[in-house]
């Protein structure tokens, strides 16, 4: 907990040394949406950068690298779960049954444009 | 005996005092949380033929200003931790104010945000993009506010514990700290996907 003083001060050199990082990250993010980059290929960009960053955050200002065998087995309880949730919502998406599709959107570009939609007619 | 244990010493089973464990199963719920709206708004855009550019209804400069503030705000949370480490109440008092100013900045430009949507006339129920853009951001502004409030503890009555207790007291700064980069770490992501995809 109290430390010596030497020691702290290379923790602090690592803090700022830390936050000139994310802010060039922070331009790094911004930059990609200048770039007008396809979409896909610009939410990679941005959710890797976002994913640097969140290591940075975690890793040296919450010290989780130097954390403990405990804190580390509750946060993978918490990825697997966090990951799983993203999954079956998003899966759920691209897997409806044949006939149990919503074709909310579909009808709705139907009476927009008047050009009849195709029964099961997948994503 | 105090009435609760290890509040300064490493519990021999977890290596942890009590209050980082506490910290961090509720940091774990706050991620399944916001997890939930994430995945929400990812269920609402993939499942929309026309979903918004953020940044055409968004305003960029001000979100990215707010992006810089709190990433500061992390700076200054962690040394005042690192302040008390080294014992100077005074100066963790300080990088904790500096905090707090960072919070309050951050508010006063979401207020200004929020403002001028409703000026011209967006509001959550206007589409699903603006309904999850509300949600999130305005989650994220109460814990915001919720952060304020402790700091304000933290730095008011909450330091008599120093000349007390000051072990205790600055366990107390890292939890808070904690909670803290929590709210950062969520802006970090919430930035780009609302405001740059």
């Amino acid at each position: 907990m109290f430390g010596h003083t030497h020691d702290i001060h290379k923790e602090i050199r690592a803090y700022l040394l830390v936050f000139g990082a994310l802010l060039l990250l922070t331009g790094i993010t911004v930059a990609i949406n200048r770039l007008h980059l396809p979409t896909h290929l610009a939410v990679t960009l941005a959710l890797m950068v976002a994913c640097v960053k969140g290591f940075l955050v975690v890793g040296f200002f919450m010290h989780l690298l130097s954390e403990r065998q405990l804190i580390y087995s509750i946060l993978a309880f918490t990825v697997f779960f966090f990951f799983s949730m993203m999954f079956l919502t998003t899966g759920n998406h691209y897997n409806y049954l044949l006939g149990t599709r919503d074709l909310s959107y579909e009808l709705m570009a139907q009476q927009a444009t008047g050009v009849p939609v195709e029964a099961g007619h997948g994503h | 005996m105090d009435a609760i244990p290890y509040t300064v010493h490493e519990r021999p089973d977890t290596g942890l005092f009590n209050a980082k464990l506490g910290i961090w199963l509720f940091l774990s719920a706050e991620v399944m949380l916001f997890g939930s709206l994430f995945s929400s708004y990812v269920l609402l855009r993939i499942g929309s033929p026309n979903w918004p550019q953020g940044a055409s209804l968004l305003n960029i400069p001000l979100a990215t200003l707010n992006t810089v503030v709190l990433i500061a705000s992390s700076v200054t949370v962690v040394l005042a931790w690192a302040s008390l480490r080294m014992k100077n109440l005074q100066r963790c008092k300080l990088y904790l104010g500096l905090t707090m100013l960072c919070a309050f900045i951050f508010l006063i430009v979401k207020y200004f945000e929020y403002s001028a949507k409703f000026a011209h006339g967006l509001f959550p129920a206007t589409n699903n993009f603006l309904g999850i853009y509300f949600t999130l951001t305005g989650l994220h502004a109460l814990h915001v506010a919720g952060g304020i409030v402790v700091m304000s503890y933290l730095i008011g009555p909450g330091s008599k514990m120093w000349r007390t207790d000051p072990e205790r007291f600055t366990n107390r700064i890292e939890v808070a700290g904690l909670y803290w980069h929590f709210v950062d770490l969520v802006w970090i992501f919430l930035f780009p996907v609302l405001y740059l995809l």
